[in-house]
């Protein structure tokens, strides 16, 4: 049975079916037209074959019944030749039989034509009966007799008298009972043949009645079969589509609640700067930190939102090049470690077999899963530990990693649809820790991206889970350096003492359009992104934006604000208009902070101050991809 | 505005090409707000003056900023005996570029 994820719309499910309908429409018609076909020729073949027979059965009996009668006239011929006297009366008769042993050679050859034209095995029974009484013989004699008397050589009135007795003789005695004997033969074949055609009217039937079951089986009840499994397979669609907009509108009811927590803080501390002059330090740091920590929160749900999205749309693009695996271990240790220290829970990365050092797969989603899930294991352990165990499986180069942690765990009911989109473990999860219910079907998706996969390896109510990662390293075996044991303290130290990843090729293959009036600004983040492996074009107007941007894909698009026609804005509205989904950065000269609230209001998705370094240019770019 | 004042070297190898239809393109744009009158005269001036801002670092003329951005506040304040005081700074300063 097919199966709908929840972005198909209802309009391909119906496509789909239909489809689906139409092939088998096909492919039984066809089988059922070809069926029927093939029974008509049989069918065909077998009248044509009787009938056949039939006519051969015929034209035997027509030339045998005149062979019978001919020899008789010729009996009786000699017999009157025996009873004249006068010369000329024989000559008369000797004239007529000459002209019946013509006609009976005539149609003798008629009956061997019929004979040899028909190879069936009646034919060779008539065949093996004249070789039996060796017709063929006696009548090559006879005829050879009956021409001699057509001789107009002399002859004595004794040899004369002697051939004629011999060919009335033999026409009586031996011919005859040879013809009636072939006669019998032939219309026993005849009552054969007929009994065979009365036989093949009843086949007929039966074939008709088996054609009929046939097709049923063959072509109808699969049809029936298949609009059956259809009506089911589109049912089950349709109930999925509704679980889907069910499932979505509790999205959304959670996602407002998300997405209204942190802005009323925004607004209500917002407000307290605002309007409380006397605000102490203090109190004016606190209310700055809380806006702060709120902006930050809605910043990561609308990024989950966003790379939800993009995977469900197909649109998740997926880097993989080499990194060192030990640094983002270092980094998740570090950042994780200050989470898991704000809660009083021990944090520890540790290795059971030596761990490769670099790896190639996506590293911004890799630290993106390492972060979800094992910060997911911070957020829901409340007392005692949590740990991440790696492990390396050469045999088909895949990293292990668990992260076993000491929570809550996960109840039976909801250990089934932790994977599913939109949901979390039950309701009470997303009241009590908040999240969109994204993060583990994000994660487990980008995973499966990264040739691995993610799984619930065990967990228990109140006593824990343990979550396995897998992710594919694609590094040459021959290139594979590795550490045999991980300490935590150089991981710590790694992240504070590594310098910045250089930025040649952090843009590969990326796409980009630089909309820029002035040539200069062109021409320098042209050459600064071209530098880290990225794909630019280049315009110097809005209106050449937004028709390159109808024939080419680009991952992203700068965008100068202030340009002589159509200023960014305008262009920005137009793209999104025509249905660009891919991010756009604001390029500006201005660098007061009405101007960053001004193109997020209009939805950029970014904002980039003018003159920029080729470093914060790329570091800006590469947050959107 | 003195000779001693130059282009910085510290610029990407791949834009010293262009460094000179830089300065060409500058002198061209300082020209032609010679002949232009007021009000139009301020207003470009806003435009190049923020143009300019947005590049000229980059290209190695970082040195000349604080005039531009001078350029820039006196325009937004009209101050034209100003402005044009510093358009003649930034005019002298490219022409006596040491080559």
């Amino acid at each position: 049975m097919a199966s709908y994820n929840k972005t198909t719309t209802s309009q391909e499910i119906a496509t789909d079916i239909i489809k689906k309908t139409r092939k088998k429409f096909i492919l039984f018609t066809l089988l059922g037209m070809s069926l029927v076909i093939l029974v008509s020729l049989f069918s065909l073949n077998l009248h044509n074959k009787f009938l056949s027979k039939q006519k051969s059965i015929h034209a035997l009996h027509e030339t045998l019944a005149k062979q019978i009668f001919l020899i008789f006239e010729i009996a009786d011929y000699g017999e009157k030749f025996n009873k004249m006297h006068s010369a000329t009366n024989k000559q008369q008769i000797k004239d007529g039989l000459n002209a019946l042993v013509k006609k009976l050679k005539l149609e003798n050859e008629n009956f061997k034509a019929v004979l040899d034209n028909d190879n069936t095995s009646f034919s060779e029974d008539l065949e093996d009966l004249m070789a039996e009484n060796e017709l063929k013989s006696k009548i090559r004699e006879y005829l050879k007799k009956a021409s001699e008397l057509t001789d107009q050589s002399p002859e004595s009135s004794k040899v004369l008298k002697n051939r004629i007795n011999f060919l009335s003789m033999n026409s009586k005695d031996g011919l005859y009972d040879i013809f009636t004997l072939m006669n019998k033969r032939i219309r026993k074949h005849n009552r054969d043949s007929t009994n065979m055609i009365d036989r093949m009217g009843t086949l007929l039937i039966t074939l008709c009645f088996l054609e009929i079951l046939l097709v049923w089986l063959l072509v109808f009840r699969p049809l029936y079969s298949a609009i059956q499994i259809q009506h089911r397979e589109l049912t089950s669609a349709m109930q999925t589509v509704e679980r889907a907009n069910q499932t979505k509108s509790e999205f959304l009811a959670n996602i407002s609640h998300e997405i209204r927590t942190p802005m009323t803080g925004i607004l209500g501390y917002a407000e307290v700067l605002q309007n409380d002059e006397d605000i102490s330090s203090y109190d004016k740091n606190r209310s700055i930190d809380i806006i702060n920590n709120n902006a930050h929160h809605l910043l990561e749900l609308v990024d989950e939102i966003l790379d939800f999205s993009k995977i469900e749309s197909g649109k998740m693009k997926i880097r993989k090049k080499e990194f060192s695996f030990i640094r983002v271990l270092g980094e998740v240790y570090s950042l994780m470690l200050i989470k898991a220290k704000n809660k009083n829970l021990n944090f520890s990365i540790n290795n059971t077999g030596p761990v490769p050092t670099n790896i190639i797969s996506d590293k911004k989603r890799l630290k993106q899963i390492l972060h979800n899930i094992v910060g997911n294991a911070i957020k829901f352990t409340s007392h005692g530990e949590v740990k991440v165990t790696v492990n390396y499986d050469p045999s088909n180069s895949k990293l292990l990693i668990d992260v076993i942690d000491t929570g809550c765990g996960i109840d039976d009911q909801s250990v089934k649809k932790i994977f599913n989109p939109f949901e979390q473990a039950n309701n009470s999860v997303s009241r009590n820790f908040g999240g969109t219910g994204l993060g583990l079907v994000l994660s487990k998706k980008l995973a499966i991206g990264l040739g691995g996969d993610i799984t619930l390896v065990k967990t228990k109510i109140n006593e824990g889970s343990r979550f396995r990662i897998e992710i594919l390293n694609e590094l040459p075996t021959e290139n594979q350096k590795f550490l045999q044991k991980i300490s935590n303290d150089e991981l710590e130290n790694l992240t504070k003492t590594t310098e910045a990843p250089p930025l040649t090729d952090a843009l590969n293959d990326t796409s980009i359009l630089i909309v820029d009036d002035a040539k200069e600004n062109a021409r320098l983040f042209g050459m600064y992104l071209k530098k880290a492996g990225a794909i630019v074009d280049v315009v110097n107007t809005g209106d050449d934006a937004i028709a390159l941007s109808q024939v080419n894909t680009y991952d992203i698009i700068l965008l100068d604000l202030q340009m002589p026609d159509k200023d960014g804005f305008q262009v920005l509205s137009e793209l999104r208009r025509l249905k660009f989904a891919e991010p756009v950065i604001a390029l500006t000269a201005h660098a007061m902070e009405s101007e960053k609230i001004k193109t997020k209001a209009a939805g950029f998705n970014g904002h980039v101050t003018k003159p920029v370094t080729a470093e914060k240019l790329i570091n800006v770019i590469l947050n959107y991809l | 505005m003195t000779n001693s004042r130059s282009q910085s070297s510290q610029i990407d190898s791949d834009l010293q090409p262009f460094i000179d239809e830089f300065i060409s393109d500058r002198l061209t744009e300082l020209n032609s707000l010679k002949s232009t009158t007021e009000p139009n005269k301020t207003n470009d001036i806003k435009s190049l003056t923020h143009k300019w801002k947005s590049f000229f670092e980059p290209y190695g003329f970082g040195e000349i900023m604080p005039e531009v951005l001078q350029l820039e506040n006196a325009s937004l304040n009209s101050d034209s005996e100003l402005y044009d005081k510093l358009l003649g700074d930034i005019e002298n300063f490219f022409l006596n570029l040491p080559k």
